[in-house]
């Protein structure tokens, strides 16, 4: 290993400590990368990079979409589209055993298509679900789980605040990413509610009918939840299809979630002022991290640390499957006790030149596995959310039901837990799965 | 003082962040129009692209005072959860400490690449405009957002304020 490796390691091994240490993840990395640049080709060099990558990105039209898919986000979680969703899931799907369960998966699986936060997809549909569920007496614990692990579907499916922050990173085109995640996301949904089916089937107690609805209630339901559907296909079928670039596609997402918020909820100045409030924070948060991601990016480079550790790794002779499977176990092992975000920019930078070097032993492209590696992690950071002791999403349901304990939303969340890990692991290993869409897009 | 200093400078910070998002909604609004104007007349605004990328720098630094005073950014608190309080505002005064000298000399380089701008007569590609007046806007809230993480700091050493920024 060169000098300038074990710097770039040194870094790293700082950077979890300034992190430890309850310091901002983007300014932690932004001092690391500071200081590294320092060291390895001076300070003048090292401030000449902070003035060119610190603003490079400020006034980038590409990472524009950030606040505008935030804002459609928020906005649809303030007009409460998850109620009119969960209404019509529920129309259909109520009167079967665990009908409401598979009815929150669905609304939520809606939602995150408009939404691209898991942690406002799961409070939102916390509020909306668990009443209902509780009235036709669900389990708590096994309602509550439904409901986080319905959440983690909001960074898995477009648009995903998580998915654009791992194309900034990587460079990877947004629209490969959105098309790779629509087969992994419907498997999520497949998945879930296969567990639900599964849990149901061995215990019928703890999700009982519900009122079967009729026809009348159906029809009402799926015209109320037909704004998000035209939103959503408008959106992402406007990417999709070439209509738009993802900015155009926000920009539009985020008008007509404003005018339906604008339709449900009035002018609404307190609604309006904290949405406006929501979305600077969340928008200034990624962008600190932008901004002490590409320092830290460049820092790393320079030091050549990605470059020696993807050949070391490459060179203990494992297959890369195995190499894969041991990236996957890092990632649950890192979502025990990390925060998402942080989490995939930690991780990312390193193990991105690894994956791509992979790639031809994988039998794809390098631009093929960007999207593939993409996808795996935002399932596996998916994972991370409803993993003990962190789960936020475990949390946040908590938060909406406080008598509900931590532990028994835990337990709830356990056969969800072990339907991604399947997904992850069929995804691993057969990742036409995640390609053949951005593929035939060309 | 100290106290009120803070105060006010979250209710600027507020102030500001709003208008940082009524800038994106604006910016919402052009590229909307842009899009049913390519689609209908067959006839975009010109220079919507410089105006987007011209924007979301201001609104990004307007929102960035906010979200350091409301303590938005990500951290991974499970080592200073564990910790008594004394030492966790020791823990409280190093973070912030650490935030502010970044933010300071972030906030020199704004200035620095602003000046450059100005000097080398930088233009938006279509629209033609100079931009080193947003850069020196820029490097002005960059400059408000330091000032208020000093401020944080010495509210945090003197027990003021137990959250670090």
């Amino acid at each position: 290993m060169t000098g300038q490796a074990w710097i770039g390691l040194g870094g790293f091994g700082a950077l979890l400590g300034l992190i430890l240490l309850d310091i901002p993840i983007g300014i932690a990395m932004g001092v690391v990368g500071l200081v590294g640049l320092a060291l390895l080709i001076g300070t003048d060099g090292a401030f000449a990079t902070l003035k060119v990558v610190g603003h490079g990105d400020l006034m980038s039209y590409g990472l524009s979409v950030v606040p505008l898919f935030v804002l459609m986000g928020v906005f649809a979680a303030r007009a409460g589209l998850s109620a009119q969703l969960f209404g019509a899931a529920n129309a259909f799907l109520g009167h079967r055993r665990g009908g409401l369960t598979v009815a929150t998966i669905a609304a939520a699986a809606g939602f995150s298509a408009i939404c691209g936060s898991s942690l406002a997809t799961a409070a939102t549909m916390g509020k909306v679900a668990l009443p209902e569920m509780r009235r036709y007496g669900y389990e708590p614990g096994f309602s509550a789980g439904t409901v986080a692990a319905g959440g983690t579907l909001g960074i898995l499916i477009p648009p995903s605040i998580m998915m654009i922050v791992y194309s900034i990173i990587t460079e990877t085109p947004l629209l490969g990413l959105f098309a790779g995640a629509l087969v992994p996301g419907l498997m999520a949904v497949a998945f879930y509610v296969g567990a639900i089916l599964l849990v149901t089937a061995r215990r019928p107690d703890i999700a009982p009918r519900a009122a079967r609805l009729g026809w009348g209630a159906r029809l009402r339901g799926v015209r109320d939840a037909g704004a998000v559907i035209a939103i959503f296909l408008l959106v992402i079928g406007g990417i999709y299809g070439g209509f738009f670039t993802p900015t155009e596609a926000a920009s539009v997402g985020a008008f007509l979630t404003g005018a339906v918020f604008l339709a449900t909820q009035g002018l609404d100045l307190a609604g309006l002022k904290e949405t406006l409030l929501e979305t600077a924070g969340t928008t200034a948060m990624i962008f600190l991290v932008v901004i002490g991601a590409g320092l830290f990016s460049f820092f790393l480079s320079f030091s050549g640390l990605p470059r020696v550790f993807a050949g070391a790794v490459t060179g203990l002779g494992l297959p890369p499957i195995a190499i894969l499977l041991a990236i996957v176990l890092l990632y649950l092992i890192l979502g025990c006790f990390m925060d998402s975000l942080g989490m995939m920019i930690l991780t990312v930078p390193v193990l991105f030149p690894l994956v791509q070097e992979l790639a031809p032993d994988l039998g794809m492209t390098a631009a093929e596995a960007a999207i593939w590696f993409g996808i795996v992690v935002v399932i596996a950071i998916e994972i991370g959310l409803m993993t003990p002791p962190l789960g936020l999403n475990v949390f946040i349901i908590q938060g909406v039901a406080p008598d509900i304990p931590v532990t028994a939303i835990f337990r709830g969340v356990v056969p969800f837990w072990v339907a991604d890990v399947l997904r992850l692991v069929v995804l691993i290993l057969i990742p036409a799965l995640v390609l053949w869409f951005p593929r035939w897009l060309g | 003082m100290i106290a009120r200093a803070r105060a006010v400078q979250e209710r600027l910070a507020e102030g500001l962040a709003i208008l940082g998002m009524l800038v994106i909604v604006a910016l919402m609004l052009l590229v909307v129009a842009d899009v049913v104007l390519r689609a209908a007349l067959d006839a975009p605004l010109s220079g919507t692209v410089d105006y987007v990328s011209t924007g979301l720098g201001m609104a990004v630094a307007l929102a960035m005072p906010h979200a350091f005073l409301a303590d938005l950014h990500i951290r991974v608190p499970v080592l200073v959860d564990t910790l008594p309080r004394a030492p966790r505002r020791v823990v409280a005064a190093l973070s912030t400490l650490v935030s502010a000298v970044f933010l300071t000399l972030l906030t020199r380089q704004s200035w620095t690449f602003a000046a450059e701008r100005r000097a080398s007569g930088d233009r938006m590609m279509i629209a033609g405009w100079e931009t080193w007046p947003v850069w020196m806007a820029i490097a002005a809230l960059f400059t408000l957002t330091s000032l208020a993480l000093w401020t944080l700091l010495a509210a945090v050493l003197a027990g003021e304020a137990r959250e670090a920024a």
